[in-house]
This record gives C-alpha cells, sequence and structure tokens, in this order.
C-alpha cells in the first residue's frame, strides 16, 4: 500500500480522471475501481474520498444526482463542462511531474 | 446480496447517527457506502450485526466531518479575493479563537417566551424520551438570534428537527436551533452574539416553537441554566 501522504495530492486528479472514462460513479464505486486499477495498492480511505468529493461539487468541477437503490439514496457524481477541461489538464501536469521527479530520483 | 431490509437500514442509520454524523445528505451517502461494505461481507458469509461492526469500526467517521469541514472552510476564505477583506476575517477568526470563553447566554429569541418542554427525561404516552434540549413556545416568523458569537457549522434539515442550524462558538461550546421556517446565514458564516440566523417556525404538525440546544464540550446541558436572568 502505498502512503496516505504521497497520495494527498493526487486524488483531485484521480477522482476527475476515472469520473471522464466513467461518466457517473458513486463513493463506494470509486474505492472499488481504485483499488481494483491498482492491484489494491491504493485503498481510498472514506475520510480523504467524501470531503473530496464535496469540495469538488462546491467549487463546479463536479455535479450530483441521487437515485433510489431499493430503500436506500445513492449519490452518483458526474463532471461539469469545468470539471471534463480540468480532468486532462491535471493528468498532463501530473505526468510532467512524474517526470520531473524522474529526473531528481532516478541513480546518476 | 442486496440488503433491502428497511429495519436493517434504520439500524444503520442510527448507528450513523448515535456517532454524531448529523448532516443528513453526508449520512444518507456514507450509509450507501456502508451497506455496500456490509453487503460484501455478508456475501463472503458473516451474519448482519458482526458485518456492520466490522464495517463501522474500521470507518473513520469523524475523519468525514473533520476533513469535510477543513475543506469547505478552506473555500470560504479562497473566494475571499479581496485581501483586505481575508484579513478582516483572519482577524474575526483570531478573536473568537482568542476569546474562547463567550458562552451562549443570551435566550435565542430574546426573552419573554414560554419554554412548553424542558431539558431531560419525559414521560409521553408511558415511554421515556430525553429531551437533549428545550422547546421554546413562538409564534411563526419570530427571529431567531445566535446565542454567541461563532461559525455557522451545519445548515441542514431532518425529519426530527426540521429546519435546522449548529453554530460552533468555541471549542468549548455550540448551540443548535430546529424547528426553523427559515434560514438567514450559510454554512461557514461567521456570526456575532445577537445576530438574527433564523425564523422560527414549527416541524410537521406541532405547535410553532423553536428548539434549542447547547452542547458543551459535545454533551447536551440544560439551555436554561444558561439564559440570562434579564
Amino acid at each position: 500500500m502505498h502512503s496516505k501522504e504521497l497520495l494527498k495530492g493526487t486524488l483531485k486528479t484521480i477522482i476527475l480522471k476515472l469520473l471522464k472514462e466513467n461518466e457517473r460513479m458513486y463513493g463506494y464505486e470509486i474505492t472499488q475501481e481504485v483499488k481494483k486499477m491498482t492491484d489494491g495498492k491504493i485503498q481510498l480511505t472514506e475520510g480523504a474520498l467524501y470531503p473530496t468529493l464535496h469540495r469538488l461539487e462546491a467549487d463546479g468541477y463536479l455535479k450530483t444526482e441521487t437515485q433510489k437503490i431499493g430503500k436506500r439514496i445513492r449519490k452518483y457524481y458526474y463532471l461539469t463542462s469545468k470539471g471534463g477541461a480540468t480532468s486532462g489538464q491535471l493528468v498532463n501536469e501530473f505526468y510532467d511531474f512524474i517526470n520531473t521527479i524522474n529526473l531528481l530520483l532516478k541513480p546518476q | 446480496m442486496n440488503i433491502a431490509d428497511s429495519i436493517q437500514i434504520n439500524y444503520i442509520n442510527d448507528r450513523l447517527k448515535a456517532n454524531r454524523l448529523s448532516n443528513e445528505s453526508l449520512r444518507n451517502e456514507v450509509m450507501d457506502h456502508v451497506i455496500c461494505k456490509v453487503e460484501d461481507l455478508l456475501v463472503e458469509g458473516s451474519n448482519f450485526h458482526d458485518a456492520v461492526n466490522t464495517v463501522l469500526e474500521e470507518f473513520d467517521l469523524q475523519a468525514i466531518e473533520k476533513n469535510r469541514q477543513k475543506l469547505l472552510q478552506r473555500k470560504i476564505l479562497s473566494r475571499t479575493k479581496n485581501v483586505s477583506l481575508a484579513i478582516v476575517v483572519l482577524l474575526f477568526t483570531m478573536v473568537i479563537g482568542v476569546d474562547a470563553q463567550e458562552k451562549p447566554d443570551i435566550h435565542p429569541l430574546g426573552n419573554g417566551y414560554k419554554t412548553a418542554l424542558t431539558f431531560g427525561d419525559h414521560t409521553i404516552n408511558g415511554a421515556i424520551k430525553k429531551q437533549n434540549g428545550i422547546d421554546i413556545i413562538a409564534p411563526f416568523g419570530t427571529k431567531v438570534l445566535s446565542a454567541a458569537r461563532g461559525e455557522v457549522v451545519i445548515v441542514d434539515a431532518s425529519k426530527d428537527y426540521g429546519n435546522y442550524i449548529i453554530v460552533k462558538h468555541n471549542n468549548e461550546f455550540s448551540t443548535l436551533y430546529a424547528s426553523l421556517s427559515e434560514i438567514k446565514v450559510e454554512e461557514g458564516a461567521f456570526v456575532k452574539k445577537g445576530d438574527n440566523i433564523a425564523l422560527s417556525g414549527k416541524i410537521g404538525s406541532s405547535k410553532a416553537h423553536l428548539h434549542y440546544e447547547i452542547f458543551r464540550n459535545n454533551e447536551c446541558v440544560d439551555p436554561e441554566s444558561y439564559l440570562s436572568e434579564d
């Protein structure tokens, strides 16, 4: 498992990227998808995920819709056009960042 | 495996409420998440109560509330683009921090209103019901005042409380105002003692009233012992 500290700045990028590819997702689905895609190396905690989702919504990157599933309510998140545009931009920025860190960390 | 049983869903809802997850829409969302996890454990052969206990044990509910408040607060500051305004907000926050002793000691409706239901245990239709606060009889639309300066941390609605607000005054005191017909502040707003934060109303078919609670160190205390005499 990767450390929380390393993950901290990437959560926003991960969420926006997943939603770009999946149209709409709910919280638990996001945690499961991340777990599956990373072979369990990244496990998002609820304590980090939901506040970030709510912040992204408040900032206009995401919108939500609710749906009744049996007797409970499920909240789905999807990208606004602003969220869609930001998603690609953040992914590119992050690749750039990885390359830069690579310059620093690769053995000379 | 699906949990379709409303008794089980209510049970999980009550457990979340007991964990002080007060915001209803957040609770619904967390509940869906908890139920998904519980269902996974049921598939693996666990029984319902063990599954709920396991999931809630590893679920950091406090972190969700805490991080959420922190993130939303940061948003308010980042919106304050004007630097001088940001400084005012900062100074105001510092003043609140320094004056940590301000108690919620004014009557939330001004004085002269009658308390219909007092704090503590009441026998209603033979069952003992605990009153976490007091009900104050007031005409629909009476101005509700913040009992001390502080930050509006929750604006929400629920079945039991109707529309309600929680104001955090300092690390020791918070106050809750429920059964509101209109809310005049937003989450994250800073209010002064005596500011008009809402109008009173009623819940369902109840008589018009304001429901008022004071939390001291996260415990409900009798509001009447804090109301001014004059």
